[in-house]
Parts: C-alpha cells; structure tokens; sequence
C-alpha cells in the first residue's frame, strides 16, 4: 500500500487513474490539475509515489519533477502520459522520473509499475 | 547542399568548430606531453567524430574527408593499434591548422575549396592503415563469456574501458555488464534506456553503453536489447534486482568483469598519481556538459541592445537622484518625499544588480583566449629551438567577449617575443645557472573594474643602453635626448613604431618586433601597457584594461561651467601642484611630480572654454588641480578646474551631425540632464607626445620625495574636516541608535553593526556645533583605532582627497587659538578651508567623563 498523488490536467483521467490505484489497495492523498499544485501537494502530503502527466497547464510535468526532485532528490515520480512523442517522455525521464507508463493504461502496467517502484523503496529502506 | 540554404546554421557550426578545434589542440598537446591516456584520446576521437558529422551535414566535404581520416586514426590510437610518435603528431597539428584555415576562408565568405587537403590526407593515410608507427595493441579485454554475444551486439570493450576498470578495481569498485532486452512491443524503447541509465547511474558510474540511448530515438532502429557497462560498489545480485523493478523490461542479464591482466599491470606503476585522475576527469567534463545543456546562445547584438538599454536606464536613474535632491531641499522631509527616497534608492540597488547581470551575460572566461596560447608557445619555441614552460594563472578571470578578441593580438606579440627574443636559447641559459627551460608566466586578474594581465618571463631582459644607442643611431633620439633619458623612459621606447620595427633594435636588444601594434591595439581600447625589465632578470608588460567597453566608469572634472568625464581607466592620479612644479621646457607647459616631467594641458585653452584658468591666468602663486591621465605608456596631466566625482556613465556618438571633434570621444547625458563631454585621453596623449620628447631630469628632490596621504573628507554643518583613510573601516548609512544613560559627553549612542556595539562620537559638541540631528545625507565614518570601533558622526561625507604633507598648514598659523594636538593641521582645496583631524593619532578616551571639547582641546 502506497500513499499517491495524482497530477493530470483531465478529471477523466484522474478519476480513471484513482480508481484503478485505489482497487490495487493504495491510497490517494491528493489530486493536483497541474505541475506547480503538483508540486505545492508534494511539499504538502509527501507522498510514496506520484502519477505525473506531461501536458499539463500553468506548470508542465517536466518542470514540475525537476521542482520535486529538487526538493526530494529520492522522490519516486512515474510519468503517464498520453503522449506519443518518445522525446517528450525522454526528457521527462531525464528530469528525473523514476519509470513511465504509456496508453492504452492498462490495469495490469499500472500496478505493476507502481508495485515495482515501491520495491525498491524498502529495499532502500532496508 | 548548398552553403546559402545553410546560413543560418553557419554560425553556429563556425562556433563549434571553433570549441572543437580548441579541444583536438588542447587535448593533442596533452597526448604529446603525457603520451597516453584514454580518457585524452576519447575525448579527442569524440571531437574529430563531432567535427566529422557536422561537417558533413553542412556539406563541407573537404572538412568532412579530414575528420573522418583523422578519426580513423585517434581510433587507431584508442584502441592501442597505433603508437604516438612525433611524426604522426605533426601531421595531426597540420590537420588543424589546415582545418582552421578553411573556416577562415569560410567566415570570408570563400567557401572551403581553396585549400588542398590532398596531401596532407596522403601522408595520413599510412598512419590509419596501421603503418607508420603501428604496434600490436595490448591484448583485448576478454570477461568470462563477453565474446559470445548473440547477434554481435553489445559492448566492444577496448583499452579505454579496460584501463577504467583496472583503475576502479585499484579502488575496490567492481565491473558489471549489463544487459537488459525489452518488451517485444516496446515502441519507446529509447525512453525506456533512459530509465535503465538513470537507476544504474544510481548505483554507481556507466562507463558505456551499446547502442547508445540516443541511438534508440530513432525510430527505425530495431535494437532488443541495450548493453551497459557499469562500475559499481553493489552486488551483481542487487543490481540485478533493481533492474528486474522497472517496468515493461523483458529478460535481464548481469555479469562480473574481470579487469584485464595486462590493463592492470601497466597501471601499476603509475597507479599513485593516476589513480584519481580519470575521476575527476571524468566529473569535469560531466559538469561542463551538463552545464552546457542549460546554456543558450545568444546573439551579441541582442545583448548589446540590452545593454544600452541598461545605459539608458542608468542615465534616468542619476536623473531620478537629482530630482529627488532637489525635491528634498525645497520640501524637507515629508512623507511623500521619503517615500520617492525609498523608491529612488532601492531602483538603484536594482539597476545596479541589473547592470551586473547584463556585464556577466557579456563576460566570459579569459580560459577560451588563453587555452590557444599552449599549442602557440609549443610551435615557437620549436621553432626557435628553445624550451618553454607557459605557465597561466587566472584562466576563469571574465571579461567582456568583445574584449577577449581585442587583446588576442598584443598577447600574442607580447608572447611570441618573449619566446623569440627574451628567452636565452637552453645552453645560454644553463651558462647563466638558469634553469634550461624558460619560464613565461600568463596571468590575469580583476583589479577593481579593470582587468589586468601580466606576461613575465626569466629571460635577458631588455637593455635600455642597447635601445637609446639603436635609437640614436636610428637618428630618433639625439645623444643628448638618450643621455638625458632614464632607463625606465628608454625601454618604454620600444613601442614607438620608429624603433620597434627597426631591425638594429630588435637585434641589439632582443625586443620589439610589433610592439608598436601592441600599444596601438591597447590605446584603442583604453588600456594601459607598462613594461618592468631588469638586466638578465627578466621582463614583465602589464596590460590594464577595462572590464567592458559598453559603460565606462568616468570621473567627472569641471571646467568653467562645463563638465566633462575623463574614462576612469585612464586616469592616473589627481594632484594639485605646487607652484614650483610648474615650469616650461622647449616653450612647452610642462610638470614636474615626483621628479619626473610630464606634459600639462590646460583643459580651458586647449578646448576654448573659459574656465577659471583662463580667467586668472597662471602666475606664481597658483596650484592649479591636474588630473594625470594615461594611455598605454603615455601620461599627460590636465589642469582642471574642480573634480565633480566618479560616475558610470554610457558613450553616445556625437553623431554625424558634429563629426569628429578634436579631443572628443564623445558625449553623455548627466545626472542634470546636460550633455557631459567624453574626453578621448588617446587623443591628448598623442599630440601631446608628439611635441613632447619625454626629458627626465630629477629635479628637486624634495618634490620628487614628496609623500601623500589619503584623507576622508567630511561635513558638519559648513565646515570640511578631513581624517587619514587609514584606520576608516567603512562609512555607513545611520542605523538604529541606542543612546546609553550616562555616556560620557560626546558620545551620541551606541550602533549594532554585525553583532558588535560601537559608540558614535558627536564632534559637534567638540567643534562648538549645535548638537548634530540626523539628515539624509548623515553618515557614520567608522573607525578601527587600537582594536575598537568606533564612530563619527557625520553631516556629510566629501571625497578622498590626497593630500600632500608639504601642502598642509600648521593649525597654529591658521587657528592660533586652538591648542590642540587633534587638529593637525589645515589644508586648502578649491578655495575652501579643510580641517585635518588626528584622531587616529590619539583616540579619545570614552571612560573619561569629559565632553569632546575639553577631549579635543585638552592639550
């Protein structure tokens, strides 16, 4: 069980993407509509994990992992984006991302990305 | 493809050659120095293959052929298959200098065609077919199984990786390769690379990678699988299972690397020095490349325009100032008008950090000028046959980009002659008990808002004798002239074109060949150039410049009614003379200061203005105030009529409305709102000059020992008063002041400044004032006397004034009704009357309880 934030511009997406974390066992602490909430949440919740989308408003995802990593240079920030530019997504990985997901969000990938993304956590921990 | 389409990218591909070109010379001189080391040649085949693709994509096919050779060769070289020899290494300096050549002609628009490259790739071409020097590279690097790669992919390991893995192994950091395949459907598979690079860089330093993730983005490449080879503290094991945890990966293969055998052995007996060097390497370029990922170019015009924007806010806000003065003196001190000082004050902190930030955009490191003069020195010193050790200091010193392509020039005569002529050929110099190399030391370095650069070398020095008798026989100098001439005058001659093309000089003296190029470049840029020599010692020319070309530090001068701003660079010194330290020589105005003679200019004459000068024309009696300005090795003093102050000013062209005016460099706006008049020093310093035959003599000692001190001068309520700048620490702006029950008479409160308490005097009690109310323009001079602070009140703070001792007058003659040993004594300037206090000399004593009067005037 994880503590997650959700950054997506689409309450569609949010919506989607919370059931779906929430019917894997986590626990949404928070939602942001873009980057730079995305990032007041982070400072605020601290959260396990965050769902970050690229295209946002206000603040794009890549600013908003770089800001984060700043911040927690640990941070663990997956990225999903619907994005079908691989450049995009590489950069978002430079910036700091730890894995990304791409559509169609399949159950099964976005657990397991996140599930993964929290095992090496504890084993951090350890 | 055609250059024409391709303008636009020109530019940018003319700066990266440039970057290249540097680093292929840079990184050559190493590989000659030090023979091999891998990281110096992946850098230098990673900047021939750099050049190579873009050149191609410009289509410049010739640059293209001779990268492309060049890089087969530093391939050669990496892979241990072919051996640094001379011979090789000059064809290779060839290469650049060839390469170098064709962008010349292509900056001029000539295209790249005009040079043949034929056989420069000729006598390549033996040294990339493994002849010429070729030797059987150390054995290859074999881990348990690398060789048996399905499909052929995966990492090639070579020397350069060997080497690094012998030298992590050294330090007990294991090798790891790693492969990892992805997903069959994988349609981001260079993202994907990214995430594996990141969490290994996690665990410890990628050392290579096949295919590169770049390689990946595109989208017609078809690799399954990435290679990685990884130098790490962790288990196998723990790796192995990090990678497992990024998502959407297929199989994942981790194997140990055993350093090579051979590798290791040949680092052992350098292992001591070199064990660390390829860290560190390895983190610079890191740093400078990720640095350089977050850098934009700029076009320097646009800066430029900034920049002048900047000037014109700076003019503005000296406007804003003076209204605000104004303002305060017909209002006093109301609400609105504090408020307009506020804002006054804090536009200027801004303007101030915005003129910085803008001077910082147009700075860069004096390193991109001084990393060419190595591969320079090592060609002459070739040669010339002697050896040379440059020595540079104060690389990261920045300067203005305009600038750094201004000075190139005299830097490199000044160090071509230095190797030419200075330096003693070795079994001279060992003769001499000279070390058999020479030493030139390059340094550069900030000195207020100036910048200075030194060239000094242990060579023979110039001989002044040598010159005056080459000058004399030249028909420059009459006998008489070069007997009266002092050395110092004499070695200056070199940069008189008359003597410094002259053969006879430079073959007498050893010096001289373009000197006069030097000083004309740096007078154009209003710098300054001075030469020490000693005999058989050495010799050491110092440029002084300023740091920007765009906004001039000034000191603004008046004469009559008119102001005018003399460029800060260029002056020297300001001084009131003596009546006696004026005389004439060959009909000439000339001054004498400190024994030597110098040209004068009356500044009202010279310009027809009528200032008081002409007024009341010079007789004895009069001190006229002088500014010495110089430029380049020429001095010249200005009489003036008052200084104003120092103020950074912008130079606006007089247009072509006036044209040219004579003496003029151009104009700015002042604070006021007037025009101020930009002085060209140049300009005087020339004509000056040419009339002028510098004659020495050493006239009367007592002038020529004459000492000056530092004064601060001060306000309180009309009078001036001035103490030594000395024991000053700081003058400050009045801050919250504590006043203490029973303070002893004088002392007006306590201030905090940095955690410390410091009293504060009121002399005004002293000095039979009204006790002293605070006013905008109050300030506290606070001083260090005996190891404690202490403060003066002030009304107003005046200038730094140099005062002479012979022009200060006993108090007693001027007050002779005051008995004190605190006044020193009284000094004149401009008509007024300055009081020197000495209270440095015997600091009051705050534990006594007596009022600053009977403190002062106790004695």
């Amino acid at each position: 069980m994880a503590r997650i934030l959700i950054a997506d511009d689409a309450p569609i997406m949010r919506e989607l993407l919370a059931n779906l974390l929430v019917g894997g066992g986590h626990e949404i602490v928070a939602e942001a509509r873009n980057g730079l909430e995305a990032l007041e949440l982070y400072i605020k919740h601290r959260p396990d994990l965050v769902t970050m989308d690229i295209s946002m408003p206000v603040m794009d995802g890549i600013a908003s992992i770089r800001h984060i990593r700043e911040i927690e240079p640990e941070a663990k920030i997956i990225i999903f984006s619907a994005l079908s530019q691989q450049n995009m997504i590489a950069d978002a990985v430079r910036a700091g991302a730890w894995d990304f997901v791409t559509k169609p969000f399949y159950e099964n990938r976005v657990l397991d990305v996140v599930s993964k993304a929290l095992a090496t956590r504890n084993i951090d921990a350890e | 493809m055609n250059l024409d389409n391709m303008s636009d990218y020109l530019g940018l591909f003319l700066d990266e050659l440039d970057e290249q070109l540097q680093i292929l010379d840079e990184r050559l001189l190493e590989l000659e120095r030090n023979s091999f080391h891998p990281h110096t040649i992946g850098t230098i085949f990673r900047a021939a293959h750099t050049l190579k693709g873009s050149s191609a994509a410009m289509g410049l096919s010739r640059i293209k052929e001779l990268t492309h050779q060049m890089e087969n060769i530093f391939d050669l070289m990496r892979g241990d298959r072919l051996a640094v020899s001379p011979s090789l290494m000059n064809v290779l300096f060839e290469c650049i200098d060839a390469i170098k050549a064709m962008k010349g002609d292509i900056q001029q628009g000539r295209g790249e065609n005009d040079r043949d490259i034929g056989g420069l790739l000729g006598r390549l071409t033996p040294f990339a077919q493994g002849q010429g020097a070729a030797v059987e590279g150390l054995a290859r690097m074999r881990s348990p199984e690398a060789g048996t790669d399905d499909n052929g992919q995966g990492i090639e390991l070579d020397v350069f990786h060997s080497k690094a893995i012998a030298h992590a192994w050294e330090k007990g950091v294991r090798a790891l390769r790693v492969r990892a395949c992805f997903m069959p459907d994988e349609s981001f598979a260079y993202a994907r690379a990214l995430v594996l690079n990141n969490l290994l860089e996690e665990l410890g330093e990628v050392i290579a990678a096949y295919p590169a993730p770049e390689d990946l983005a595109d989208p017609h490449s078809s690799y399954d699988c990435v290679e990685l080879l990884l130098l790490t503290e962790e288990a196998g094991e723990v790796v192995g299972f990090k990678l497992s945890q990024v998502s959407q990966m297929g199989a994942i293969e981790v194997k140990p690397v055993e350093p090579d055998e051979l590798a290791r052995e040949e680092l052992t007996p350098r292992a001591e020095n070199a064990a660390d060097a390829p860290a560190t390497e390895r983190s610079e370029t890191e740093a400078k490349a990720a640095r350089g990922g977050r850098a934009v170019r700029v076009d320097v015009e646009r800066l430029e325009k900034l920049m002048n924007l900047v000037g014109e806010l700076l003019i503005d806000n000296t406007r804003l100032h003076e209204v605000r003065k104004r303002l305060t003196e017909q209002y006093g001190e109301q609400p609105d008008i504090n408020d307009l000082g506020d804002i006054a004050h804090q536009i200027d902190k801004v303007i101030g950090d915005l003129q910085d930030g803008m001077m910082k955009t147009r700075m860069l490191p004096i390193e991109q000028l001084f990393n060419r003069f190595p591969r320079m020195m090592r060609d002459v010193a070739q040669q010339v046959g002697k050896e040379i050790d440059l020595v540079m200091e104060g690389k990261e010193t920045e300067l203005d980009r305009t600038l750094i392509e201004e000075i190139s020039d005299p830097i490199i005569h000044i160090l071509r002659n230095s190797a030419d002529h200075a330096i003693e050929p070795p079994d001279e110099r060992e003769r001499l008990g000279k070390p058999r190399a020479g030493t030139v030391l390059l340094k550069a370095a900030h000195q207020d808002n100036h910048i200075v650069i030194a060239v000094s070398d242990d060579g023979r020095g110039i001989d002044a004798a040598k010159i005056k008798a080459a000058s004399v026989a030249k028909g420059v100098l009459t006998q008489a002239e070069a007997d009266r001439m002092s050395d110092q005058e004499a070695v200056r001659l070199i940069f008189r074109s008359g003597i410094s093309t002259a053969k006879q000089v430079t073959d007498l003296s050893g010096r001289g060949v373009g000197m006069d190029i030097v000083r004309a470049h740096i007078e154009r840029l209003n710098g300054l150039v001075d030469i020490d020599t000693k005999a058989g010692v050495g010799t050491t020319f110092t440029i002084k410049l300023p740091l920007t070309l765009a906004i001039i530090r000034s000191l603004l001068v008046g004469v009559g009614e008119h102001s005018l701003a003399l460029p800060l660079v260029n002056v020297v010194e300001i001084v009131r003379l003596e009546p006696e330290q004026l005389q004439r020589l060959q009909g000439q105005d000339v001054c004498v200061i400190r024994g030597s003679v110098f040209p004068l200019v009356r500044l009202a004459d010279k310009l027809g203005l009528r200032g008081r000068e002409a007024e009341a024309p010079a007789e004895s009696g009069a001190r006229p105030l002088v500014v010495m300005i110089g430029v380049a090795e020429k001095r010249v003093c200005l009489v003036v009529d008052r200084t104003i102050g120092n103020q950074e000013i912008v130079i606006k062209s007089l247009g072509s409305y006036v044209g040219q005016v004579p003496y003029l460099a151009g104009a700015t706006l002042l604070g006021d709102g007037r025009i101020g008049l930009i002085l060209d020093a140049a300009a005087f310093c020339r004509e000056e000059h040419l009339a002028f035959r510098q004659e020495e003599r050493h006239a009367d000692q007592g002038v020529g020992a004459e000492t000056e001190e530092q004064y601060v001068s001060f306000r309180m309520e009309r009078e001036q008063y001035a103490i030594r700048a000395g024991k000053v620490r700081e003058i400050i702006t009045v801050p919250q002041l504590s006043t203490i029950a029973a303070s002893p008479g004088g002392v007006m409160g306590m201030i905090h400044l940095r955690g410390r308490t410091v009293p504060v005097l009121d002399l005004s009690r002293g000095l039979g004032l009204a006790p002293r109310s605070q006013r905008d323009t109050s300030r506290i001079i606070v001083m260090e006397l005996d190891g404690r602070e202490l403060g003066i009140w002030t009304d107003e703070i005046g200038a730094i004034l140099k005062i002479r001792k012979s022009g200060i007058e006993a108090a007693t003659d001027v007050l002779p009704s005051v008995q004190s040993d605190w006044i020193e004594g009284v000094y004149h300037e401009d008509g007024r009357m300055i009081i020197l206090l000495g209270i440095d000399k015997r600091p009051p004593r705050l534990d006594e309880a007596l009022s600053l009067r009977e403190v002062l005037l106790s004695y």
